[in-house]
Formats: structure tokens, sequence, C-alpha cells
């Protein structure tokens, strides 16, 4: 059955949520939009979407992308309006688009990078964070101590982090541009970069926002990065 | 749209970066009402002294929440109590509770109105005064603070909590909220005793300042002063006319009840003796099959929820429900619209309604035998049988479902070691009639999910003269249960008994439990229903404080002649009914239900020459 695929922005009053709220919040709006969306079949029949990997809680983005399965064709400009009209303040349909026929349903599992833009706000020396992050990109191997629920696991960062420039810096403030691997290469956080340069502590307040998903080393087996290339929007 | 202001504060946002589910506090969600532009009369603040998702399921809260802002002259905002680290940060930057709406500090408001769900949320009321700058005690209060009314299940024992609050509103409040909210609108100015004693003329008010306090066997109840009224009437509703929010918020985190409920029913009149809302809800009011179903189509539309859960003390009384379920399965059909219903009565669950609901999904499935004797059953006058019970389970494992959950009460009044084996006999006797009728192939998925909690003598029920079982006797029966039930189709939870030894003093309590309240309050007592957080040890301290004996206040009997702190308190039911049913529970005879067979003179129907 067909399928459309919507780029959501996820705003400053909905950062605080979860990947499971998002999710649960995306099924309800479709459901008020009343849009034909396709269902699962079984006991416990759920709407079939697919999302792109979770975005971090208090990050902000405009590449939130969700595959939404219809039971009968309606044409992407009439999903995205719908959408858009009964989503909540802080979500946005920034385009709707056919899915591309890849031989199976889009999954989006395949991307495996995300470009972040980061504004820190705190002491910031300038200097000092200019050269922490050529030391940060020179090295072969930055070990990373990842606490999470109570259980510290270690591993290297540095193949995880495709690109780190600073865009913008000010005594108290600073601006980063950030490519960061994520999903099956595995996934390192734009909070983690910000620990790593030293912005990570309770003195400095930090805006994330995600700005795209690419799909740079497709596996053998998964779909290429020319064909899923296509599942993003035409730029304008 | 919420308080996007505070959110783009820095360091308002700074602080919910810093705490656990930062989303109970952002607002802007679906169909939250702000409306700067607004001039109203009166701002109401309606606070539920729980975290977001649970005062968010809170279907009483959600109906006032709609039925001020739909009214042109008030404006309402919801404000919840921060969980701790919250509360923490909040003390530490002096900063007060807010609305989440507006981000109005709950000391500005002109009404703050307290839902008051249970006796173990009432640290959390004095928490939630407190974090909103407002006096603990209602005669400090001065006369630029808001009024603090309460209402809700606690309002039919409002005692303990007696000195804090202003007015308590006692029974349902749809109509009588905008009759008070019109009186404090018209005395706005006034002095504030005068305010509060006009209050006390709209019907269904309480204002325990213009009671004295009566010492009268050991107990402290209370007297009008002039002018008062000398018994406050319950408020009721016609729940076919009654406003009914069908544009509810929907919560972006997952609450405790999330999907669209739809009271369908209000009030029973089963009997139950130990039940307080069965009691005190009479009598039995309906929804029109027409009228539920509408609203059901309205509120799925406004809200994307994907399920209906048909509310009622046991939904499956409702009279038309066949009807109704083939109704909503017609109208939602192809929308995937599940259908659920809460805890049902054994005897009304057949096998032609399992196979109704499980139409779009399988809801869980919850029945209460609440004792594991017959005998024991007369005396609570839980008029169900065991066959009953195999009945229903076995039309519901019939109809593909796995799961089932059970409701047991124990230290209910005259159980013996018998009782309490009867229901590991019983539960035990259900799981091998499972797995035999689920064969081979599917017993391993049979699982029984058995609840048990203590019996808690409640105020106007027939049982408010019974005392609790001691704690370690408690303890004792449920060891019964737990080396009973060992099994890995069967888990078991139970309440933790100091917390049930609590409820149970708060429950039948009088004036003189303030101070234990504010001392425990004070001595860092928080949300005491959530077991991790329930320090019993502080609550011993501040009864010790106070020369209490809380197990002596929990477990003695009362005398059906005794002046009773809450007798001024009218909820319907005569006092001679529940004598009556008393009597009836000593010698193990039951009532029937008079919706079908005859009255039983309780006196709740103001048609019958009842007080109403």
């Amino acid at each position: 059955m067909p399928q459309v695929i919507c780029r959501l922005a996820k705003g400053q009053p909905v950062k605080y949520i979860s990947h499971l709220d998002w999710m649960r919040t995306i099924e309800r709006a479709l459901r008020r939009a009343r849009l034909p969306v396709a269902y699962s079949a079984g006991y416990s029949p759920h709407p079939r979407l697919a999302y792109t990997p979770p975005l971090s809680v208090g990050n902000t983005s405009e590449a939130e992308l969700v595959a939404v399965e219809l039971a009968s064709p309606l044409d992407p400009d009439t999903v995205k309006e719908r959408l858009a009209a009964a989503l909540p303040p802080g979500i946005g349909v920034l385009a709707a688009w056919p899915a591309p026929r890849l031989g199976g349903k889009v999954t989006f599992g395949d991307f495996d990078t995300a470009e972040y833009r980061v504004q820190v706000r705190g002491p910031v020396d300038p200097e000092a964070l200019s050269r922490r992050l050529v030391e940060l990109m020179q090295a072969d191997h930055v070990t990373y101590r990842r606490e999470r629920e109570g259980r510290v696991k270690e591993f290297d960062a540095r193949p995880l982090l495709v690109q780190a420039e600073l865009t913008e810096q000010a005594p108290g403030e600073a601006a980063l541009r950030l490519k960061l691997r994520l999903g099956v290469p595995g996934t390192l956080r734009p909070e983690e970069v910000l620990d790593l340069l030293g912005l990570g502590g309770p003195e400095f307040h930090s805006h994330i926002h995600r700005l795209a998903l690419y799909a740079d080393q497709p596996a053998q087996g998964r779909a290429s990065g020319r064909q899923l290339s296509r599942l993003l929007p035409r730029r304008r | 749209m919420g308080p996007v202001s505070m959110v783009k504060d820095e360091a308002w946002d700074q602080l919910l970066a810093g705490v656990t589910k930062p989303a109970r506090y952002t607002d802007a969600e679906w169909n939250s009402i702000y409306r700067p532009d607004k001039r109203p009369a009166l701002r109401f603040a309606l606070a539920y002294p729980d975290v977001y998702e649970v005062g968010m399921s809170h279907l009483g809260l959600r109906i006032l929440y709609h039925v001020l802002n739909d009214h042109p002259d008030y404006v309402a905002e919801r404000v919840f109590l921060p969980w701790l680290d919250l509360e923490q940060a909040l003390r530490a930057r002096a900063q007060p509770l807010r609305s989440l709406e507006s981000g109005t500090p709950l000391a500005e408001f002109d009404v703050v109105g307290i839902n008051l769900p249970y006796e173990l949320t009432y640290s959390n009321v004095l928490n939630l005064l407190d974090l909103g700058g407002i006096p603990l005690r209602a005669a400090d209060r001065g006369e630029q603070m808001p009024v603090v009314l309460a209402g809700g299940t606690g309002a039919a024992n409002p005692e303990p909590l007696a000195p804090f609050v202003d007015a308590f509103f006692v029974g349902e409040a749809e109509e009588g909220i905008t009759e008070v909210a019109a009186a404090l609108a018209a005395s706005r100015g006034a002095p504030r005793a005068e305010r509060l004693a006009g209050l006390a003329q709209v019907a269904g008010v309480y204002v325990p300042a213009l009671y004295r306090e009566v010492p009268c066997e050991g107990l402290v109840c209370a007297a009008p002063r002039n002018g008062a009224p000398a018994q406050v009437h319950r408020r009721l509703v016609d729940l076919e006319t009654a406003p009914y929010p069908i544009c509810p918020v929907v919560p972006y985190i997952e609450t405790v009840h999330d999907r669209v409920t739809l009271e369908v029913m209000r009030g029973c009149t089963r009997g139950c003796r130990f039940c307080q809302a069965g009691m005190t809800s009479r009598p039995v009011r309906e929804r029109s099959v027409a009228t539920a179903a509408r609203l059901s189509r309205q509120a799925i539309d406004c809200t994307g929820y994907d399920e209906v859960s048909l509310l009622g003390y046991n939904s499956a009384d409702y009279s038309h429900l066949a009807e109704l379920i083939d109704a909503l399965q017609a109208q939602h059909a192809g929308e995937m619209v599940g259908i659920s219903l809460p805890s049902l009565r054994v005897d009304t669950f057949t096998a032609a309604l399992a196979e109704r609901l499980q139409a779009v999904r399988k809801p869980g499935l919850t029945f209460a035998p609440e004792a594991g004797t017959q005998r024991l059953r007369e005396v609570i006058n839980k008029n169900v049988t065991e066959q009953d019970l195999f009945t229903a389970a076995g039309a519901a494992f019939a109809a593909g479902w796995f799961h089932l959950k059970l409701y047991f009460m124990i230290g209910l009044p005259t159980e013996t070691e018998e009782d309490v084996l009867g229901i590991v006999d019983l539960v035990r006797r259900l799981e091998a009639a499972g797995r035999q009728q689920l064969g081979k192939e599917r017993r391993g998925r049979l699982r029984l999910a058995v609840s048990v909690n203590p019996f808690v003598p409640k105020a106007h029920t027939p049982f408010q003269w019974e005392g609790q079982l001691p704690v370690p006797e408690l303890e004792r029966r449920v060891g019964l249960l737990r080396r009973g039930l060992a099994s890995k189709q069967i888990s078991l939870s139970t309440n933790h008994t100091q917390a049930s030894l609590l409820e149970a003093v708060l429950a039948r309590g009088d004036r003189s439990l303030a101070p234990v309240l504010e001392a425990a309050w004070r001595l860092g007592c928080r949300f005491d229903a959530w077991g991790e957080q329930f320090r019993p040890e502080r609550w011993q301290q501040a009864f010790a404080q106070q020369g209490m004996d809380p197990q002596q206040l929990a477990c003695r009997a009362l005398r059906v002649e005794q002046a009773l702190p809450w007798d001024h308190i009218c909820l319907g039911v005569s006092k001679e009914y529940l004598v009556r049913e008393l009597a009836a529970a000593r010698e193990g005879r039951s009532t029937p239900d008079c919706r079908f067979e005859e009255c039983a003179l309780c006196g709740a129907c103001p048609e019958a020459g009842g007080a109403g």
C-alpha cells in the first residue's frame, strides 16, 4: 500500500517529550486528521508507521521523518495539510512526499549519520574551545564513559564523530555544527560531544537542534546511499 | 497554547533539564486551554495532590476544568505536585509552585480547588499549599490569599483536613462549582470571614471555621455555630444532562488512564458493605445509549485516542451495555477504536459480552470476588458466587483471554484463617480450571494477577464502626497468601500494611489529626501512596509527638450509638440504614440490589423521601 513520508519539526514546547511520547502524539494526530492509515492485523492492531531514530529528550529538530502507510491513496499535500491542522503547538509538518519504491517498506533504519546545530551559553573560553576541538578531531582514539541507568560503558567515540566545527564564538557563547553517527555503526549523542569539549557541566546551557539525517555508509544487503537519499525531499 | 514564556525562560528551562520526566511540567498539550485575552471575574487553580500523570487521569478534574473554562466569567488552570527533585530545586531557588497554563504562582489565584482522591494524599495537600506560598492553616490566611476549596472522595470525612481548608464541597460539583464561583465573585473585596460565611449558604458547601470542636467519647465532633447548617447535604447531578469534557487535554506523557473515559453510569446499589463509593453515590444514574454514543464520537474526534473505557462502579451493570457496545462498534468501525470496561462483577460477565469486547483489541479483564468464601461474601454483601467466577473466567478463556486480574480484601470483619485460605483455594482451583480449559498448547500462557488490599473502615459505610486488624495479624495473613499462591502463573501484589493503617486512621479521623498531619509533613512525609516513598517511621514519630497511637485509632471498634466526627456531612444514605446493614452483616445476611429487588430504604433517593 502507498506510503507518504512526512518531515516534521519538533519545537521548543515539546522538546522534553520522549520518543515513545512522540510516536503516541503522531498516532493520535493522524487519527484526529482522519487520514486513512493502514493498520497491522492481529490481536492488537497498530498503525503502520515508521520513524527515524530517536532524538534525545531536550533536543529540537527539523529532521524527524515518519513514513505513513495509507489504506487508500491520498496525495501528499492533503496529508501534509490535514496532519498539520491536527498537530499540537510545537510540532510542524515541513514537507510530505510519496515514498520511493525500494522493493520493500521504508523503515529509515539505514540512516547512520545525523547533523546537529548546537548553541552553548555559559563560561565559554573561545581559545581553549578551538584548541580542544582541533585535538579531538586529530586524535585517533577518544574514550568516552557513558553512564546509563547505573551501568557504565566505555567506548571509542572518535569513529562516531564525523565532523565538528565551530561556527560562531564570542565570550560566553559558542555555536557548533556536528555530524555524528547513529544507529547501526553506534550512536554518539551531541551532549556527549559537549562533554568531550568541556561544555557539559551544569554551568552551561545548551540548545541542540537536529538538522538532517544521512546514509553515508550503506552496508551490504541494505539499501544503497543513493536509494536512501531519495527518502529525503529535494533541496529547493 | 501553553506557557511558551516559561519554556523560553532560560532559568526555568535549565531547571527542567535536570529533573526526571520534565514533560510533566511543560503543558502545551492538545486541547489545553490558555486564553490570556480572557478577563475573568475569578481565576481558579485546579490542583491535584499528586504528579501530573496521576492527576491527569482523574475524570473529575477534567470535568471541572471544562465547566469553568467554558463559562464566560471564569478561568481554570491546572496545578500538579512536582516530583521530589523539582520540589527541591524550587525550594532551593525560593520559587513558588505555578500553574501549567500561564505559569501563575498558586497564591495569585482567587480560588485554589484541591481534589482529594484518597487519604494517603493528605501530606501532599499540605505540601501543595506550602509550595504555593499559601499559609497551611485557614486561620492564618490573609485577605489577599486565595480561598482554598477541597472536594472529591476525601470530603466524605473532611475533619482531618478541616483546619487547612477554607471550604469543602460535598458531593458532585458539576453544577455547584459555578454557584461557588458566583458567590465568591460577588463577594470580592468583602472581608474573608464574611465571604466564607456567605459561601456556606451554597448547598453542598461545608465551611469548617463555622463549626466548633466538641469532644465526645474520645472523638472530636463538629457542632455548628450560629447560622451554619446542622448538616451539609451532598450535591447530585443528572448524569444524562451533566457536562462532559468531549475535548479533554491529551497528555504527551503516558498517564495512568490514557484513553477516553466515558462515564456511562454513576452510583451503585449493589451494597457492598465496605464500599464508600457505592454507599455515597446513590442512586444509580445512567447516560442514555444515544448520549453516550454521541459523547464517544465527539471525544474520539477531538482527542485521537484509540480506546474508550466505559466508566461506572460496575459498568456491566449499565442497563443497555450490549446495545451501547454495538452502537460504539458500529460508529467507530474501521477506526480501530477498542472498548474496555474497568473492574467487572463476575455475575455480569458473559460469553456474549466477551465476544463483543474483543472486536478490535482485547482489553484487560479484572474481576473482584473480594473474599475467598461464600460466608464472607455474604457478610460483606458481595453477592456473587464461586460459580459466577468460574463461569465468567471460563467465558474469558474460551474467548481467548489468558490474563485475568483478581481483587481481594483481607482483614474484613469476621474474617477467619479459613476465609484467607479460601482465597488461596479459590485462586488455585481457578488456575487449575484455566489450565485444563486452555489445553496443552496454551495453558502455559495463563496468568492470574491477584491484588490483595487490607480492609480499611471508611466513613458513611456499614463497616465504619468496625476496627481494622492489627498490622502484625494483617502481615501474617498476607504471608498465608504468599505461601499459598506461589506459582509461576500467579502474581500476588499487596498494599503496604502500614499505609493501610494510616489510611484507616485518616478515613475515620477527626480534627485532632490535623497536628499529626502537619508534623508528618514537616518530618518530610510526601507521596505516601507511592510505596517506595512511604515512611512509616516518620508517621510513627508524628503520632508520638501528639501523644497518639495510630494502631489504637485504626483498630478500635466504634459504638453505633455514639456521635461520629462526620455526622454533620450527609451523603444520602441514612445512619439507620447503615446500622441495619451492619446488623445484617453480623448475622451473615445479604441485602439485594434495589435495582432488581425491593427498596432497602437507604434514604438516598429524594423521591423516596430520603435526604437526597
